[in-house]
């Protein structure tokens, strides 16, 4: 019987390959999007879940209330001494790991080529312990116990020393230092905090180099991570709970300063995800793009299923006479329903077979889209497959469902005499196919407002100038003899302009309190710094409101003179705020000039109080205005200039306006991935259009040969045909636009700058979504209605 | 072999109430042949539905082999119809997408029949249906008559007791007509009851008795034995 089934499928499918092609197509392109998506999902479901501990470790963050800065007033940064002191204070904490990080620190091998790597500092060997890091080479206990001995990570090793064996060999760090091997470690999976970092040395190794060890060690300084380890199943909010014990205790003293100040455990595995406290270790997941592409994912195999169901329907209905046969000759109704089902289940399987090798293709695309790196290996781990097939399993039977109970519900006698059940239960079709375009739309009009609010934040004068740009991190050698390396380059004369600065205007991360002499310690206001060189004002465009920019002239501009924005003398109580004094870290600055409210962060932040002061010692990049036109000769300009200056350090450079376009990274990403899905939901909403039409064409070919012949002509009955179909698409847009405006009017919330939603961006989407389907119907009608009439009339 | 009582179906639409059936009191022997005609919009058809369990009556009482079946579900009256009654229809009704050989084989196939009889009882028919070198070949291959021939294979393949036949000539032309009667003749002389529709009244001379409907109650019931002698 099975077999008999079977051959039914395969000749249904060989007879009508169109029909099943567009059937199968959009169902694997649905299944491919929502299996990749599902994939990412997974991966950061899964981040820092693979230790055996888990769920007991916790990372100690620290909130300073009343004082935000990026936006948060948590941060994952604390005290080195608390590691060690939660542990003896709390007998619910059984381990602790106090670690600091370097990123980007050049490593020499033995035979002295160059690196760059990340370096963990920790306290050994409590955190080997703690995440369960496995030595392959090497004790845990002991590897690293001598000063100066560090473990690599397999991959860092094969990196570093090739096939050779690493142990008892010595790397060179910046120069300086030489460390010992002393051990090999299991790289850890991509989606674990520690990652990233590929050597592992001990704390105290990296403490006995410290120049100011002792403030750095104290509770005065917050610049470590600390892990600790509860016991088994205990409440957090326990340990919450008696912090502000340790507070007290410890840090009031220590931090005259800011008295208020609260301790917290924060869950491991929530790090990646719900994290809110700044200067974290790895990067934030992101948890609004995961959502979103969740939703997709929905979306997607929401619309591909519908395509599939209606496909289904009105393929199972041309075989409404097929059940009748098999009724009267015995069928059961159980008989029928397994019918339909297995038929529903062999397509679905088909298009899921089909999903995975689209996917195989669309990986590297993917890979690119989120930033991350799958292989192709991630598509054939079981667990992918496995999902892959329940998925797949579960739209056969769903789609399979309403057909066969429909059909098995046949009364024989009615098909059989030609009372044909066609065209019946069509309201449930039609539904679904506004429901298919409504959620088009809806992507649509998404993809139009995230693309204007992007264009928007690209294009929004931030207050300065980042065109012609050129950005040089500096060296110590460099800012030695940073004048005279101006001059020279100032001799160009496609250089207009050049300085040099602790951070650039676009994204400001240090900060620091300001206050004016006299007045209580309340009145402290947190604001952003920059540390610059002269030429800071005219190279980056920003405009003086009053008073006078740094002078050369002017000895005590290089100590104690200072250039505030609005934003801060505002905050300041500052009526006149020229010649008046500030105190920044207790010194005392004169305020020479104030400057314009610039946008120093992403458009996410509003505009926030600013300094500027001459500093040389905290010069960290030399920027470099050119004049547009032969901008590569500009740069081997500035090149030979830097060789001449920087001691054979490589010369690096970026471009600022590329930097400022980084700090949407995210936002470029959920732009790509809704415009994409919107145009692959609009592909498979009109398969399923397509499908449709052809469908209900066929069965109207007579009643198209009768009009025509009583005198219709082509464009009537391509008139009658299209109307009905155009008529979803404008019912699917009443319900696509308040969806879609209320999704977009949240993801906006996010930006302190934001465009407004305008009525235009709804009427193009629809008017989009109404033009495809027209294009789609009527390829279909057009050919219906110069179809000779007498053929279609003698065809019944 | 069935027998009814005061048979009546009645058709309800909003407006309208039809009456297809009116009382319809008939008696059908075992091996018997017999033809029932009438007017379009009769009521055949709905006796026909009926007899085959198709269909439930409004009234009335209908006894199958000894068995009242009016009142009976979907599920028995479809396991009554799979043992024991085969059906040709005017318009073939034969699956497009099975070939001959497995359109016949498909009421074998839902009686759990074993892999090597069902060959067996197939071929059999194929060949008493003289339609055995096309049992490869799909329905919308053959012609009217063979494809009509196939459904008769297919009304016989698991011996019924009773073949139900709706008009089974009212597609063809006459040579093909004969052919098919002259199965269903045969059939009838080896012991198969045959209850045929037809508008035809050389056709319907085949039977040994004439049921005549008019208006859906039955007007005469001529007995032909005579004439055939």
């Amino acid at each position: 019987m099975i077999r008999n089934y079977f051959k039914i499928v395969i000749r249904n499918i060989l007879r009508q390959k169109v029909f099943t092609f567009l059937n199968i197509s959009g169902l694997a392109i649905g299944i491919a999007i929502a299996s990749l998506i599902m994939l990412y999902v997974k991966f950061e479901w899964e981040y820092d879940k693979s230790y055996p501990n888990t769920d007991s470790i916790y990372r100690v963050i620290q909130r300073v209330p009343g004082k935000p800065f990026m936006g948060t007033e948590y941060f994952a940064v604390t005290q080195e001494p608390l590691g060690r002191t939660l542990k003896s204070e709390f007998p619910e904490i059984v381990n602790y790991a106090t670690i600091g990080t370097w990123k980007n620190a050049a490593i020499n091998n033995s035979k002295n080529m160059s690196f760059e790597e990340n370096v963990l500092y920790a306290t050994a060997p409590n955190f080997l312990q703690m995440f369960s890091i496995e030595l392959m080479q090497g004790n845990t206990n002991t590897a690293l116990s001598q000063l100066n001995t560090v473990i690599l990570s397999e991959n860092i090793a094969k990196k570093l020393f090739g096939s050779e064996n690493p142990i008892g060999k010595t790397i060179t760090v910046i120069e300086t230092e030489t460390w010992t091997v002393t051990g090999i470690y299991k790289s850890l999976p991509a989606n674990s905090q520690f990652a990233t970092y590929g050597l592992i040395t001990s704390f105290e190794t990296y403490a006995s180099g410290l120049k100011n060890r002792e403030q750095a060690l104290s509770w005065k300084n917050n610049s470590w991570y600390n892990y600790v380890k509860v016991i088994n199943g205990t409440n957090p909010e326990f340990i919450n709970a008696r912090m502000p014990n340790i507070v007290n205790k410890y840090l009031s003293d220590a931090n005259a300063d800011i008295k208020a100040r609260e301790l917290y455990l924060q869950p491991l595995k929530d790090i990646r995800l719900y994290n809110n406290a700044y200067f974290g270790m790895g990067e934030n997941g992101d948890l609004k793009t995961m959502l979103i592409l969740i939703a997709i994912a929905i979306v997607m195999l929401s619309i591909a299923s519908i395509n599939y169901m209606n496909l289904s329907t009105a393929r199972a209905s041309l075989r409404a006479r097929e059940v009748g046969v098999r009724k009267v000759i015995g069928a059961n109704k159980i008989q029928l329903i397994a019918q339909f089902m297995g038929d529903s289940v062999f397509l679905s399987i088909t298009a899921g077979i089909f999903a995975i090798i689209l996917d195989l293709f669309l990986l590297p695309s993917f890979n690119q889209l989120i930033g991350i790196n799958f292989s192709s290996a991630a598509l054939l781990q079981p667990s992918f497959l496995i999902g892959i097939s329940v998925i797949t399993l579960l739209i056969g039977l769903l789609s399979g469902a309403y057909p066969a109970f429909i059909l098995s519900s046949f009364q024989p006698v009615k098909v059989i005499m030609g009372d044909n059940a066609k065209g019946k239960h069509a309201y449930l079709r039609y539904i679904l196919v506004v429901t298919q375009f409504a959620a088009s739309i809806a992507l649509i009009a998404c993809t139009f407002i995230i693309l204007s609010q992007l264009n928007y934040i690209k294009n929004r004068d931030m207050g300065y100038n980042r065109e012609n740009i050129v950005v040089v991190p500096l060296n110590n050698n460099v800012i030695i003899q940073l004048g005279p390396m101006k001059q020279d380059l100032s001799q160009n004369p496609s250089i207009s302009d050049v300085t040099a600065c602790s951070q650039t205007p676009i994204n400001i991360v240090s900060a620091t309190y300001v206050n004016i002499p006299g007045e209580a310690g309340e009145t402290k206001v947190l604001s952003y710094s920059i540390d610059s060189d002269f030429n800071f004002l005219q190279t980056f465009n920003i405009p003086l409101v009053e008073g006078r920019n740094f002078s050369k002239n002017i000895t005590t501009d290089s100590t104690n003179a200072v250039l505030i924005n609005q934003s801060l003398a505002n905050s300041l109580g500052l009526k006149n705020a020229i010649n008046s004094t500030i105190s920044i870290n207790n010194n005392k600055y004169n305020i020479i000039g104030l400057i314009k409210d610039i946008n120093i962060h992403s458009l996410h932040q509003k505009i926030e109080p600013l300094f500027v002061r001459l500093n040389k010692p905290y010069l960290q990049y030399l920027c470099v205005k050119t004049k547009s036109g032969n901008l590569p000769a500009t740069i081997d300009f500035i090149k030979s200039v830097w060789d001449r200056y920087s001691g054979q350090k490589p010369f690096k450079y970026t471009f600022l306006d590329s930097d400022f376009n980084s700090l949407y990274k995210r936002e470029e990403r959920v732009a790509q991935i809704v415009s994409y899905s919107s145009a692959l939901a609009i592909i498979i909403a009109c398969l399923g259009l397509l499908g449709l039409v052809s469908f209900i064409v066929e069965q109207k070919r007579k009643e198209i040969g009768i009009r025509k012949v009583l005198g219709a002509s082509v464009s009537d009955v391509v008139g009658t045909l299209s109307k009905q179909f155009l008529q979803w698409v404008l019912y699917a847009n009443i319900i696509a636009i308040p969806v879609a405006y209320y999704l977009m009017a949240s993801w906006l919330q996010d930006f302190a700058f934001r465009i407004n939603i305008s009525w235009w961006v709804f009427i193009l989407s629809g008017g989009m979504a109404l033009l495809i389907a027209l294009i789609t119907v009527s390829s279909q009608t057009i050919k219906a209605a110069f179809a000779n009439p007498v053929k279609s009339i003698r065809y019944e | 072999m069935l027998r009814t009582n005061n048979l009546v179906k009645i058709y309800r639409t909003e407006e309208v109430e039809t009456t297809a059936l009116d009382n319809v009191s008939i008696e059908i022997n075992e091996g018997e042949f017999v033809s029932i005609m009438g007017p379009s919009g009769c009521g055949k058809s709905t006796l026909m539905n009926i007899l085959g369990m198709l269909d439930n009556p409004s009234g009335g009482e209908y006894h199958f082999l000894g068995k009242e079946v009016s009142k009976f579900n979907e599920r028995q009256r479809a396991q009554i119809r799979k043992e024991n009654i085969g059906f040709v229809f005017q318009s073939f009704n034969l699956i497009d997408e099975l070939t001959i050989y497995e359109n016949v084989e498909l009421p074998l196939l839902y009686l759990k029949v074993s892999p090597s009889e069902r060959k067996r009882k197939v071929q059999t028919v194929l060949e008493i249906m003289e339609i055995m070198h096309r049992r490869n070949h799909f329905p919308q291959q053959l012609s009217g008559g063979q494809q009509q021939r196939v459904a008769v294979a297919r009304a016989l393949v698991a011996n019924p007791k009773l073949i139900l036949a709706d008009e089974p000539t009212g597609n063809l032309d006459s040579s093909h007509g004969d052919e098919v009667m002259k199965m269903l003749t045969f059939l009838n002389e080896g012991g198969t009851t045959v209850i045929m529709v037809t508008h035809s009244p050389t056709y319907a001379e085949y039977g040994n008795r004439v049921i005549h409907l008019f208006d859906g109650k039955v007007v005469t019931e001529n007995f032909q034995e005579s004439f055939r002698v």
